[in-house]
């Protein structure tokens, strides 16, 4: 018993699936509604978006050294906005008038794909240069490009929401693989790979020698300056395609898309056993964090409980279980 | 801990050449007084006595709050849950007013708000050794949400003393100087004798600077970070109630997205987001810096959406200014 | 009678603005509102206050505070301001007390401040322009009764928590609907004035109410993200939805038959009058003792009926 436990509870996961049984067990009782098929869709839909930047900002964090990605969210927007404006004519564009109805034309759409995760990446590329060549905290320097790239949302698109995408654009939001909601399959994909990425290439064993001891990595003679803006270049990009995945859903570009996400995301990736220092993490934990953290809020909805009670009940949760995984850390060390 | 010592005197100090000194001895105030003389070019209204005490009004608020920032930062840690704590104490000072209609008792309960936060974030962050950016996360979601909880609008008519403590001007050397940015200078210089003098201040810089090494030197780790969040959350709820009676009213969400700014402020002002760095008065000076930044930005009218691209800019160049002194002593 | 009155107070200060402008110097106006990103409404309502300000000879700026609560922003904004030596600010307040001391400190500097959508406390504000919201609401609860012939189950989409202009609109609503009818409101949430939340909120809340038979909308912001989780739903058609703002938006969505109704109004005019009385006052061809502390810039029901004549006018 007790080394099936430490099994367990060797697993940076354990205690995200723990907080999610106990959690969903709750509400299966005591909310009406909760456990339904359509319920539970429901909640992984809504979680994709973050679970797809949380995956991004997860290597960030790994990269060590006060690595953070604070930026997420504006990228998120802008690129989307990015999106949006390559396949809406520029005379409809200011036109608030209406739901758009724009014609399935592939060509334009890759495109605006293509520019939107290009611009995704050159804002995480910016992030990665002014941490690994200039030296900034990465801190401050996507705190700066936070403020940035949302101004530039704005400006870029007066900011003026449009509403109204392509279907073929707007089918990877809303529609389903078989059962599975397209934007849940992305996430569960792009989460796969990048921990294959992270358990099984050398690109990935030196991220986690970067963030265990980057002067060490450096005397070893890695690329640490490289692989460090490769890591914001990724999460860019993680963004931008969360970006893509908002905006189809919602059926929308919005200027302020994405407002607060960064802080999601990152609460996500540290609820999944990634570690602050650097060093140590796993993408599969961040995406059940961010699964964690649509499940809490799905049942506050569906009792009508005031928003404002919302928040100190996340709070209190996000506390409690990073205090297990640090229990979780003693146990399995401590023998 | 001599070790510590040693290596922050040869971090105050320097290198030798004095042109080099002065510079690093200014820190961020240097470029403050720089982009005051540009910035004198781009608007006939920013250089005069006026605009000025209103920068300063303007960044005590953050100033006081940078002010204890610093001293997280200095020790490893961050601190998110400030903006939150100025706006729950904002929303406790403005309900136990209205229902008590007792400033001192309302005045205690805003004050209580930190100091509990904080001891609650030393806690997780000192005892259970959480990393300080999530406990002091869950604290923030916490905060934000009890704020709007408790009173989703704003309340007022506070007594008439309570409302010049922000308001108000004492006259020093012929000038009027707004009372706020008094408060924030001497918060400020008691910290700085604080930090330069006490054996807590040196612990603060020996834990931040080597966490395990300090502790081996007898340092009660978990115990400083109990104090140091403590008094962080302590000078936000002050901050926050000194807002409060320059806006003669409580309202809900007035904290929101400040610990960003007020983190800014420290690191512009020479603080070290790994630890064992940072300056007092280089966060006021970097609070000064980044209203200042807004201010012109307004005297030129700017449009809105440009003004957000500038200032993020600005913020890099700050910092990267901050570490191009650190890096070359 | 409210619109005849406005239209001739309407015309007085135009003719008189232009007589006074070829006299008096070119004042300096500033336009502050909360946010310009995503708020149609905010952004039509300061581009009409500057656009008329520039057309009346003055110089004019707008600002925005950058948040539904960034109160310590708008502060900071307004003594900013001052300091320029404005003469006009066109203002629509985030708190009605938080702004009082600076908008104190402006009026002794004698600047004049004309209030918009959302007013502030004490009389430092020369009028407050904006719709009565509580009304406004309760006219869409009135439809709204007629449409569920007086029994059912009713959602409501609020604002963000904090906003007066959106709890006046959901009290209004959910006070109507109840008086006098056997309509229940089984579930009212924050959709926080933007798509995405509206989206979540409505989803979520439809899960628990399966049998929901209409929704109410605090704005043609949130309508969207309503619609959408609806159509997810399965449920387009079965749900009828009333709407906030009488946007253009929200005017085509109730021609194209996916909401019942929209309650209008009228950001544009609001910025116009503002503009105008700010300028007037200044001039001193508006005495600012003889207007009314507040001027119902007026409502409209807009349903599939005056849909189109309505679009003329929309924003």
């Amino acid at each position: 018993m007790a080394t099936a436990l430490k099994r367990i509870l060797s697993f940076k996961e354990a205690p995200i699936v723990f907080l999610i049984l106990v959690v969903a067990l709750l509400c299966g009782v005591f909310v009406p509604n909760f456990l339904t098929a359509a319920n539970l869709v429901n909640i992984l839909s809504q979680s994709a978006t973050v679970g797809i930047m949380a995956i991004g900002i997860t290597l960030v964090i790994i990269s060590g050294s006060g690595g953070i990605d604070l930026s997420a969210g504006s990228i998120l927007g802008v690129s989307s906005i990015v999106m949006a404006m390559t396949i809406i004519p520029p005379e409809l564009y200011r036109d608030t008038a209406a739901m758009l109805v724009l014609p399935n034309d592939y060509w334009v759409i890759f495109k605006a794909l293509v520019f939107c995760m290009g611009v995704g990446m050159f804002c995480g590329f910016l992030n990665g240069a002014m941490v690994a060549w200039v030296g900034l905290p990465p801190f401050i320097a996507t705190l700066a490009m936070m403020t940035a790239a949302r101004g530039l949302a704005a400006y870029i698109s007066a900011g003026i929401p449009t509403y109204g995408l392509p279907t073929s654009l707007v089918w990877v939001g809303q529609n389903s693989l078989w059962f599975v909601p397209v934007p849940v399959a992305l996430m569960i994909a792009l989460a796969v790979i990048v921990h294959i990425i992270l358990t099984r290439t050398t690109y990935g064993m030196s991220l986690l020698a970067v963030g265990g001891n980057r002067e060490t990595s450096r005397f070893c003679g890695m690329n640490v300056k490289g692989t460090l803006i490769s890591v914001y270049v990724i999460c860019g990009l993680f963004a931008a395609v969360g970006g893509v995945i908002l905006s189809a859903r919602s059926n929308q570009a919005h200027p302020d898309a994405g407002i607060g996400y960064e802080l999601s995301a990152i609460s996500a990736a540290v609820l999944g056993g990634t570690s602050m220092m650097g060093g140590s993490g796993g993408v599969l934990g961040a995406v059940l964090g961010a699964v964690f953290l649509s499940l809490i809020q799905n049942p506050i909805n569906l009792l009508n409980i005031p928003v404002a009670y919302m928040k100190p009940i996340m709070g209190a949760l996000i506390v409690i279980a990073v205090l297990l995984d640090q229990w979780r850390k003693k146990q399995s060390i401590g023998d | 801990m001599a070790e510590a010592i040693e290596a922050r005197k040869a971090h105050t100090d320097g290198p030798a050449v004095w042109p080099w000194k002065i510079y690093d001895a200014c820190g961020i105030w240097f470029w403050v007084v720089v982009f005051a003389l540009v910035f004198s070019r781009l608007s006939p209204y920013f250089l005069n006595y006026r605009n000025f005490s209103n920068i300063f009004r303007q960044a005590s608020i953050f100033a006081i709050m940078a002010t204890g920032m610093t001293l997280v930062v200095i020790s490893g840690g961050i601190d998110l849950s400030v903006g939150s704590v100025v706006s729950f104490t904002s929303a406790v000072l403005g309900v136990v007013w209205r229902d008590t209609e007792n400033i001192y008792l309302a005045l205690a309960a805003a004050m209580a708000v930190g100091i509990v936060t904080g001891i609650a974030n030393g806690l997780l962050a000192g005892y259970c050794r959480m990393p300080p950016f999530i406990a002091t996360f869950g604290l923030m979601s916490a905060g934000a949400g009890f704020a709007f909880a408790l009173t989703p609008s704003s309340i007022g008519d506070f007594p008439a003393w309570f409302e010049k403590l922000g308001n108000d001007r004492i006259r020093i050397l012929s000038h009027a100087v707004p009372v706020p940015v008094i408060i924030m200078f001497a918060v400020a210089v008691v910290f700085m004798l604080f930090l330069d003098a006490r054996r807590f201040g040196l612990r603060i810089f020996a834990v931040g600077g080597n966490e395990n090494g300090a502790r081996m030197a007898g340092v009660n780790v978990p115990k400083l970070k109990l104090a140091i969040y403590t008094i962080n959350g302590a000078l936000a709820s002050f901050a926050g109630i000194i807002l409060c009676s320059r806006i003669r009213s409580s309202y809900p969400g007035i904290g929101l997205d400040m610990e960003m700014d007020v983190i800014a402020s420290s690191v512009i002002g020479g603080a070290s987001l790994v630890g064992g760095e940072g300056r007092i008065f280089g966060a006021v000076g970097g609070a000064v810096f980044i209203c200042m930044i807004q201010n012109i930005l307004n005297l030129m009218g700017v449009y809105p959406f440009m003004q957000k691209i500038v200032t993020g800019v600005f913020i890099v160049l700050a910092v990267f200014m901050n570490e191009f002194r650190s890096r070359r002593a | 009678m409210l619109k005849s009155v406005l239209k001739l107070c309407f015309a007085a200060i135009a003719v008189n603005i232009l007589f006074a402008a070829a006299f008096a110097g070119q004042p300096r106006v500033a336009v502050v509102v909360k946010t310009l990103t995503g708020d149609v409404f905010q952004l039509k309502m300061a581009e009409a206050a500057r656009d008329k300000a520039i057309e009346l000879g003055a110089d004019a700026t707008i600002y925005q505070a950058g948040g539904q609560t960034a109160v310590q922003r708008m502060v900071q904004i307004i003594e900013d301001l001052i300091t320029q030596q404005v003469d006009v600010i066109v203002i629509s307040p985030l708190d009605s007390k938080a702004v009082v001391p600076v908008f104190q400190q402006a009026k002794e500097e004698g600047v004049i401040i004309v209030c918009m959508d959302q007013v502030a406390e004490g009389d430092d504000y020369v009028t407050f322009i904006s719709t009565d919201n509580y009304a406004a609401a309760a006219l869409g609860a009135e439809f709204a009764k007629e449409q569920l012939g007086g029994k059912g189950k009713v959602l409501v989409v609020e604002g963000a928590p904090g906003s007066s202009v959106g709890d006046d609109r959901k009290n209004g609503f959910k006070d109507t609907i109840v008086k006098d009818s056997r309509i229940e409101v089984v579930g009212s949430q924050s959709g926080y004035w933007t798509n995405e939340r509206a989206m979540a909120a409505m989803e979520n809340m439809l899960q628990a109410n399966p049998g929901v038979d209409l929704v109410f909308s605090c704005s043609d912001g949130m309508t969207g993200g309503i619609l959408e989780a609806i159509k997810l739903a399965g449920k387009e058609g079965r749900i009828k939805v009333i709407s906030f703002d009488g946007s253009s938006f929200g005017i085509e969505l109730i021609k194209e038959g996916k909401i019942i109704a929209d309650v209008a109004q009228f950001p544009i005019k609001i910025g116009q009058m503002a503009a105008e009385i700010g300028i007037g006052v200044f001039n001193g061809t508006v005495d600012p003792a003889s207007l009314p502390k507040f001027i119902d810039s007026g409502t409209k029901l807009i349903t599939a009926e005056n849909a189109d004549e309505s679009l003329a006018d929309a924003f």
